[in-house]
């Protein structure tokens, strides 16, 4: 029964996609399938990562979990609510936050706080709310104290942290990362990824991460893997890294540690387990080699 | 080709919000050289890149160009025209023409070249930035993200600069357009252009692609050398606020815990390699 959801499924699903198709369509009335078909749960609390090459279809997906986009054919709910209903758009927009790759074309303001106070005085918030929300939403960032900088004083990966508060002030059930750290320096990128762990962790936040950095891809409990508007995977990050030749097949990357043990495997060296970060990687490997100086 | 001798630059300099960019800089990039620049957000990358092709003139110190001082001209710009080009980050948004092939013409074009030269040397630049033919008529607003960093690329390739200078190249793009980009990089090289600086975030990158890396933290030169010697120094960078590859990490794990690795290991390939031959040696 399309279009209908069970009482427990609205309970646990945050966003759910059915059978979703899109299609672009240029000035000569060319369409372009760039969704084509898409079934997908995404299950409330979880850290789900998107991956795929540029073109698969990603960014166009992440635009319809806060109805910025609504399918050409199949279904988008976001708590049991269709993103077709109109009226209920300003409640999708508010349970699903999005944040964009630039942090520079996100931020508004002329200092921190008021940037990230902006959304909620546009809801017409009480003056004292908003400053306990803002207060909070910048503690969970880590830039309370620089509430009172001009942000164009701020680092990248700074800027990137007061974008997410902004939208942490909103209290977003879920928040939509579409390639967060795509334009940071190292530490810039391992401080966003810090703070979207934590949401996920300690505040409980349904995370979408859509990211090219399988490093970060492997930080999340689930990767669904796109290429050509399809979902071609769809499993735990072990899971879906250890399958190096389809994932290279797809123009994608595995994590340098995963492909450094994939080639010892191919060596014959026997080493168990899914091997995502550099330090159970370098267990492992330490394993076999004291064994075999024993 | 290029040398910066004790270059300072300092935004707004004399001003209540003078910013200091650059602190004596000593820089050179010599012929068949390619360079990674790596530092993190605000250490002066970018204003390095806009000194060395001649956009912006040092507070103090010299910029060499062939042994000749460029700060001493009154345009320096003018000087290195042609001869230094700067690609910059994202540079796709600065395609403005109705074609591609207009758009790769327009560097030539203002050089002084005739039609049919600018015609010549924009189908080259295509070939070699793995264009063909048929993207010649399209509009740069028709082609996909990669594509139109390749024609923004062209159009200075196009110009046959000495040095191509590229600032975060393979910022947005996808695995394969990243290995598409440096392999492209890689052909370009010795053939329009002799040298190639780029900056960049990613050490991954920066160990496959680069012979040299230069390595900048606020405003000043930290360390430079090959790629070998710069990752060896990895409490060094990571104190910048950088990163080594994660190859290079796994080794310096194991080395933590005792096992010997002779020389620095950067790319997956080796260190299977260097693993396997202590397990079975």
């Amino acid at each position: 029964m399309q279009g209908i959801l069970c009482r427990s499924e609205r309970l646990m699903v945050m966003i759910k996609c059915e059978n979703v198709t899109f299609v672009y369509e240029n000035d000569e009335g060319e369409g372009k399938k760039v969704l084509d078909n898409i079934n997908l749960n995404i299950e409330k609390g979880s850290f789900v990562a998107i991956l795929g090459r540029n073109g698969s279809g990603k960014s166009t997906l992440a635009k319809h979990f806060n109805a910025v986009l609504t399918p050409t054919e199949g279904m988008v709910f976001i708590n049991g609510v269709s993103t077709r209903e109109e009226k209920k758009l300003f409640d999708i927009r508010r349970s699903v936050g999005m944040v964009f790759q630039n942090p520079d074309n996100q931020i508004v303001a002329t200092t921190v706080e008021e940037d990230v106070a902006f959304g909620l005085e546009n809801l017409g918030v009480p003056y004292d709310e908003m400053h306990e929300r803002v207060k909070i939403a910048l503690e969970s960032v880590g830039m309370y104290e620089q509430r009172r900088t001009p942000p164009h004083l701020l680092s990248g990966g700074q800027k990137q942290r007061v974008a997410i508060a902004g939208v942490i002030a909103m209290q977003p059930e879920c928040i939509v990362f579409d390639e967060p750290t795509a334009m940071l320096d190292p530490k810039g990128r391992k401080e966003v990824m810090e703070t979207i762990k934590k949401l996920n962790c300690e505040m409980g936040i349904t995370v979408v991460l859509i990211t090219h950095f399988m490093e970060e891809a492997a930080k999340a409990d689930r990767v669904v893997v796109m290429d050509k508007g399809r979902i071609v995977m769809d499993n735990s990050p072990g899971k879906v890294f250890s399958k190096v030749e389809e994932i290279t097949a797809l123009g994608l990357d595995v994590p340098q540690v995963t492909r450094v043990v994939n080639l010892l495997k191919k060596k014959g060296v026997d080493i168990k387990g899914e091997m995502l970060r550099t330090k159970e990687c370098a267990e492992a490997i330490d394993i076999l080699l004291k064994e075999r100086r024993n | 080709m290029i040398e910066l001798i004790d270059v300072n630059y300092t935004y707004e300099d004399k001003t209540p919000d003078a910013a200091v960019a650059l602190k004596n800089v000593c820089f050179s990039v010599k012929e068949g050289e390619t360079w990674g620049v790596i530092g993190h957000t605000g250490s002066g990358k970018s204003t390095l890149t806009e000194i060395m092709s001649g956009l912006l003139k040092p507070c103090s110190g010299k910029v060499l160009f062939n042994g000749v001082d460029v700060t001493k001209e009154k345009n320096a710009t003018a000087v290195l025209k042609g001869k230094v080009g700067l690609v910059f980050q994202y540079p796709e948004h600065q395609l403005f023409e109705e074609s591609v092939i207009k758009d790769i013409c327009f560097g030539p074009k203002n050089m002084g070249f005739s039609s049919e030269e600018c015609l010549e040397k924009a189908r080259q630049a295509m070939r070699l930035v793995g264009l063909d033919e048929s993207y010649e008529n399209l509009s740069p607003f028709e082609i996909s993200g990669g594509e139109k960093r390749r024609v923004a690329i062209a159009g200075v390739v196009a110009m046959n600069p000495d040095v191509l200078i590229l600032d975060e190249p393979t910022a947005g793009l996808d695995p394969v357009g990243r290995d598409m980009l440096f392999e492209m990089l890689g052909n370009i090289k010795g053939k329009l252009c002799k040298s190639i600086v780029f900056v960049s975030h990613s050490m991954d990158d920066v160990a496959l692609f680069a012979d040299k890396v230069l390595v900048m933290n606020d405003g000043k030169v930290l360390t430079m050398g090959t790629v070998n010697e710069v990752f060896e120094k990895s409490a060094l960078l990571e104190a910048a606020g950088l990163d080594v590859p994660q190859v290079t990490r796994l080794i310096a794990r194991l080395k933590e815990k005792g096992h010997e690795f002779d020389s620095v290991i950067l790319t997956a390939e080796d260190a299977a390699e260097a693993i396997y031959n202590k397990l079975k040696g």
